[in-house]
């Protein structure tokens, strides 16, 4: 019997063996963050929990298929964004277009200039503090399905442009497209619910801002 | 001096490693000089943000999964655990199905035993022709020969179909003398038989029975 301690690949032949403990060892080894990635996707912790479950079930049933080109986890990842894109295709509960967040998508919000995380300070207790986390979870809340489920691939997942594409049926230039906007959306988002960008910020970087605290867009190269 | 625009989809498109080696170097070198000729952020602080925002939704969805208790996932396993059961038995691997002949004595199974008792009886059925008159004077000796003989008791059965052929006996056994045998009893290859003279139109036909069953039960047969 392999060890639970084992590293994937070990895992993953003892599964093929009919090893059901290495399965649980693996399943053990990822159940919170396909977890996290399905809530990301879908807002819910039951739903998130049934992709859980489905996924392992998959992967299960598909060990046979999995030929080690890529890492487990990025096999696994695969199987759960698949499975949480058909969940949101099915149920619908969500907003069904992209742009119907009531954002702005034109460009001419203030763009990404808003750096709503980094004005708050130190990116290491930044990352600590509850109330900035909540207010994450919040923003993807309130994101359209499909900025979510791009921002959740590349963000979570680390999955390339062509990957994307692939997942959600779609050209790369659009997922080019989709990811910035989904970004931009979040960052104003998080400006909103985190109130403001202190202009000391401002002070400190040299950057001028307008009345609003959001920076002008262009960047000129000479 | 000319002057180029990156655009911050663009940016968004480098930070994630997106861009094609050309388009790379132009973004390097306009981010380069970007901060002493932008109007807005820096755009190494634009990438800094997309970074905090990449670590944020991490820690946020980190922090969501930790809020699942392990029990649940427990509940999880022992419902993916059942699923595998169920694959594992739909795979196994089917029962070979019956042959023509296995299914015939299925169904014969219920009238097997009585038909079994008859068919015992009648293994193999030995007729002596003997141009139609049968010597009732015929005699045998214990010498194990064969002749025509008087009648013997009738078989208890119907008689099987006359096979005009010899039994073949064992290599030692003498050569029988057909004018001397008079057998109401015999044994072959362990088996036991009895004796029976057929009238027809052909005279009569002494048949020899050789029950396929023991010597002990044989006789039941008979």
């Amino acid at each position: 019997m392999v060890s639970p301690e084992a590293d994937d690949q070990s895992l993953v032949a003892a599964c093929r063996l009919g090893d059901r403990q290495a399965f649980k060892s693996l399943m053990q080894r990822y159940q919170r963050k396909v977890y996290s990635v399905a809530y990301g996707f879908l807002r819910n912790q039951d739903d998130a929990l049934d992709v859980v479950q489905e996924s392992f079930i998959k992967v299960h049933r598909y060990l046979g298929n999995f030929e080690g080109n890529s890492s487990f986890y990025t096999w696994l990842y695969r199987i759960v964004t698949n499975l949480c894109i058909d969940h949101i295709r099915k149920n619908k509960r969500h907003r069904e277009l992209e742009f119907d967040d009531g954002l702005r998508h034109d460009g001419e919000d203030g763009g990404m200039s808003a750096l709503p995380l980094s004005s708050l300070g130190d990116p290491a207790q930044v990352l600590q503090r509850r109330e900035i986390l909540d207010a994450v979870q919040d923003g993807l809340q309130y994101l359209s399905d499909k900025h979510r489920a791009v921002i959740i691939m590349r963000e979570l997942q680390g999955m390339s442009y062509e990957e994307m594409a692939q997942a959600m049926k779609c050209q790369k230039g659009t997922i080019m497209s989709r990811l910035f906007h989904a970004r931009r959306n979040m960052q104003k988002l998080l400006t909103e619910r985190l109130g403001y960008v202190p202009s000391s910020l401002a002070d400190e970087t040299g950057e001028d801002r307008d009345a609003s605290g959001v920076a002008t867009p262009q960047a000129v190269l000479p | 001096m000319t002057t180029r625009t990156i655009s911050e989809q663009q940016l968004s498109a480098y930070f994630d490693g997106e861009l094609s080696p050309a388009e790379r170097a132009e973004v390097e070198q306009w981010l380069a000089h970007d901060a002493a000729a932008s109007a807005g952020p820096s755009g190494r602080a634009v990438l800094a943000e997309l970074g905090l925002m990449r670590d944020a939704l991490g820690a946020s969805l980190q922090a969501e999964a930790a809020r699942v208790p392990e029990a649940r996932f427990e509940q999880i396993w022992d419902e993916i655990d059942r699923a595998l059961d169920r694959d594992t038995a739909a795979h196994q691997p089917a029962a070979p199905s019956p042959s023509l002949w296995a299914r015939v004595l299925g169904m014969l199974r219920p009238v097997w035993v009585p038909v079994a008792a008859t068919a015992g009886v009648a293994a193999v059925l030995i007729t002596v022709v003997n141009g139609g008159a049968v010597p009732t004077g015929a005699s045998a000796t214990n010498t194990g020969e064969l002749v025509a003989s008087k009648p013997g008791p009738q078989p208890a059965v119907a008689p099987a179909p006359v096979l005009v052929a010899a039994v073949e006996a064992e290599p030692t056994f003498p050569e029988p003398d057909m004018r001397e045998a008079e057998i109401e009893r015999i044994e072959f290859s362990g088996k036991q038989g009895r004796i029976g003279t057929i009238e027809g139109k052909r005279g009569a036909t002494t048949v020899i029975w050789v029950s396929d069953e023991d010597a002990s039960g044989g006789e039941r047969s008979l």
